[in-house]
């Protein structure tokens, strides 16, 4: 951030989702926190 | 520009999904029996089944009727990958803007951010055709975006993971920003 100004508007990164899939199958679900899996299963 | 990288590790848990009880028939139809599949080895036709009680039996599946036995060479595989598989992901971090406001503009600085998923198979046989999918989120705060969540989502299928070897994906990548609340203002006098 540039000296002396301060950050408004900052995006921020939720966290990540990952499947892994065999034969069509999802054989493992892993997440970074509850709320970004919460995300993922309402947006599915 | 300078350009700037860091390393963020984020190691997460992973949820195993457990097998499946079931019944299975005999190959004469005479018999049926509760079980859960734990293992299969293809080369053998042998299935290793956890049945009641806790009772585990290895036998071949020419025992079981035709469907059971198609089941049993559909699901092998997945129940290889569920004991023999795991995950890990990294998350990296790159600034790929800075600029330098002159009076009247607003301080800005843009990130590219995404994850290498590192996926490992701990077993002595290879693993076919393994779908890492994967969700992440950003929450846009710009005043025009109203919090809105960007979803950025992808899949790509590893070929073979060798045994007791790796293989890793990389995800698309999101720009994040972040600006200041205020433009540079002149510093004294009237400017102009």
């Amino acid at each position: 951030m540039v000296k002396g100004a301060k950050s408004k508007y900052r995006d921020k990164l939720l966290g990540l989702v990952v499947h892994l899939k065999v034969n069509g199958e999802i054989i493992k679900t892993g997440a970074s926190n509850d709320k970004v899996l919460a995300l993922s299963e309402e947006t599915e | 520009m300078k350009i700037r990288n860091f390393l963020l590790i984020a190691c997460f848990p992973i949820t195993a999904v457990f097998g499946e009880m079931r019944t299975y028939i005999s190959k004469d139809g005479s018999k049926t029996f509760r079980g859960e599949l734990i293992e299969y080895e293809s080369s053998t036709k042998k299935a290793k089944m956890r049945i009641a009680r806790g009772k585990v039996l290895t036998f071949s599946i020419d025992v079981l009727s035709k469907e059971d036995q198609k089941y049993v060479e559909e699901q092998g595989p997945i129940v290889q990958a569920k004991k023999s598989l795991s995950v890990e992901t990294k998350h990296y971090s790159k600034r790929t803007e800075k600029n330098k406001p002159a009076q009247g503009q607003w301080h800005f600085e843009k990130y590219d951010h995404n994850y290498i998923v590192t996926v490992e198979n701990k077993r002595d046989e290879m693993l076919k055709d393994v779908t890492v999918e994967y969700i992440f989120f950003v929450e846009r705060n710009r005043r025009e975006y109203q919090n809105k969540i960007e979803k950025i989502s992808g899949s790509d299928t590893i070929d073979l993971v060798l045994s007791n070897g790796t293989e890793t994906i990389t995800t698309k990548s999101a720009n994040l920003e972040s600006w200041s609340d205020n433009p540079v203002m002149p510093s004294g006098g009237g400017g102009g």
